[in-house]
């Protein structure tokens, strides 16, 4: 007995839509991953503004006023308030970070001075939780692009209408003087 | 914070794995984390509290070592229970892609998924080509950690992606209980540490390489240490060596300063080389091969000695030259303790507990069991949960 031609041509097509049903759920969960590495990445970068915020306050408190880096951890700390996404973002993050480094290349002390070591430990901290995040992030967001070229994902539009995620880069160095603390 | 621990090899072996493992669980515990590990174990009785068995393993050969790994079906049910009972907040795996619980554990839970590679190899033509079907598991992870720059390679060639990487640590203070040798008494001792019966530690590179030694130095003694029967050795060099069996790991801390020298003649397969930290914190020089890992770790020969892999020629001028100067080695002792301490875990640890809490905020709830792709997870949907709702939990957060 052989089976009819139309047989099996019934059980490729299953066979088919049950593989691009898959791989529709796989680009999903793919994609739900990047956008949640993104959250992460966006708490992240909050924690380390409100860390430099705290850094920022103990030094006006000791009549310590900065200009740059005052401005810099100000305009970040607006952006990241504000509700609508502002692409200028990682430029600020990065101009933070490059305000950091100058900081403690222009005032040594602060890395042996007792009084700043807890609040500088809490900053290493965040500063290597952003670096881990955006890492993170990027790596899902990459996995996600790739199957998103896939040409079956492409042919039967899998990804339907959901946005590619994009690459965030920016400055995330931690300032030397605070690796491994 | 509650961190579920996925062990890929046996617990009563040893093995830079399980040491590994097991350092970083007590340092998390130490910092009042709560921490449990799942594990294959020969011996179930012997098992400290904070571990839990997944059942026995049984040997496989794994990159050029004996691995004693766990793959079988009550592996599975023993870890979604163990999944299911401790509800942790992070789950972190090791060596993801080796056949063991680590795997099992990557399949059967979802949530924040942390994963450690360990392993560099650059022949496993194998785990190359079996990727795509470890995909589904993989994607899970939301961070992968690499030990070295070596390991991440591997990591990246196999499977792609992306990794941070965090150094090995070593507890330093595990290492400093006993004084360490003084550098002028007699005979001087030497120090191997490894399996015998594994080419790639690199004991024959050793054993051919003392016979110059003794000639130089006749009462040099040669202690060897590490599971495997003791092999056979030229009568000339015969009365020099010590064979011991496992030692426990105050006994190594006991072996490592009382030695001159430690010798890691490893000829590949390494990807970082704790013993080395070891042997350093317990202030013994450290002369090892010159693996890209080994390099690392020694600081490019700042902290220790290094010699050409494979080459017993190589090996014994450096030993011997090594043992003639004392101003040399006193400071090699010094650099070699601050290097160690570089690694303690005590900084180690925090540097994975920010990669904890930056995967944790990423799913918002912890780890729970994956039902998807099982049979009852199918019909019941329980496994399944809507997208907006995910992502609604994860921005109330």
């Amino acid at each position: 007995m052989t089976w009819p031609n139309w047989l099996w041509l019934a059980l490729f097509l299953i066979f088919f839509i049950w593989y691009l049903s898959n791989l529709a759920g796989r680009l999903d969960r793919l994609h739900l991953k990047a956008e949640a590495a993104k959250l992460s990445l966006d708490t992240q970068l909050a924690h380390r503004t409100s860390a430099i915020g705290r850094l920022v306050e103990k030094l006006s408190a000791k009549k310590l006023v900065i200009d740059s880096f005052v401005s810099a951890w100000q305009s970040a700390l607006k952006i990241e308030s504000s509700e609508k996404f502002d692409p200028s973002q990682w430029d600020l993050e990065s101009n933070l970070t490059k305000e950091l480094n100058q900081l403690f290349i222009s005032q040594p002390w602060l890395l042996t001075d007792k009084e700043f070591s807890r609040l500088l430990e809490d900053l290493a901290a965040a500063c290597r939780r952003v670096q881990y995040a955006r890492a993170f992030h990027n790596d899902a967001q990459s996995n996600a692009l790739k199957v998103r070229r896939r040409i079956l994902v492409r042919g039967f539009r899998l990804a339907g209408r959901a946005k590619p995620p994009k690459g965030i880069d920016f400055d995330d160095q931690i300032p030397p003087g605070l690796v491994n603390r | 914070m509650r961190i579920g621990i996925v062990c890929p090899y046996d617990w009563s072996a040893p093995g830079g794995v399980k040491q590994h493992i097991n350092d970083l669980a007590l340092s998390l515990i130490e910092l009042g984390h709560f921490v449990n590990i799942l594990t294959p174990a020969t011996d179930e009785n012997d098992l400290p509290d904070f571990v839990t068995s997944a059942g026995t393993a049984i040997g496989l050969p794994y990159n050029g070592s004996v691995a004693r790994i766990k793959f079988d079906p009550a592996a599975f049910s023993r870890t979604r229970a163990w999944i299911r009972k401790n509800k942790f907040d992070v789950l972190h795996l090791h060596e993801p892609t080796s056949p063991s619980p680590s795997i099992i554990a990557a399949w059967s839970a979802r949530g924040p998924i942390v994963a450690t590679h360990h392993t560099s190899n650059q022949r496993s033509y194998a785990a190359k080509n079996m990727q795509f079907l470890l995909q589904p598991m993989m994607e899970k992870i939301s961070a992968r950690i690499a030990v070295s720059e070596e390991a991440k390679v591997t990591m990246v060639t196999q499977m792609g992606g992306d990794a941070v990487i965090i150094p090995n640590g070593v507890r330093v203070a595990d290492f400093t209980k006993f004084p360490a040798k003084t550098f002028e008494a007699q005979p001087f001792k030497i120090l191997f540490l490894g399996r015998m019966d594994e080419s790639r530690k690199g004991l024959k590179v050793l054993l051919n390489a003392l016979p110059k030694v003794v000639e130089r130095f006749p009462n040099i003694e040669c202690q060897i240490v590490g599971p495997g029967d003791p092999i056979k050795v030229d009568q000339q060099i015969e009365k020099n060596i010590k064979f011991n069996g496992m030692l426990t790991s105050l006994e190594k801390a006991r072996a490592y300063a009382e030695s001159d020298v430690y010798i890691a003649p490893n000829i590949g397969g390494e990807s970082f080389g704790i013993v080395l930290l070891e042997a350093m914190s317990a202030g013994a020089v450290v002369l090892a091969s010159d693996l890209p890992a080994f390099k690392k770790v020694l600081a490019d020969g700042e902290a220790g000695v290094l010699f050409e892999a494979g080459n017993s020629e190589s090996l014994s001028t450096e030993l011997i030259s090594l043992l003639l100067d004392t101003e040399r080695r006193r400071l090699l002792r010094k650099q070699g303790f601050i290097r160690a301490k570089e690694f303690d875990w005590s900084n180690i640890v925090k540097q994975i507990l920010d990669v904890y809490a930056s995967v944790i905020k990423v799913d918002g709830d912890s780890v729970r069991e994956d039902l998807r792709g099982q049979l009852y997870g199918r019909i019941t949907r329980s496994g399944r949960k809507d997208r907006k709702q995910v992502l609604s939990e994860m921005t109330s957060q």
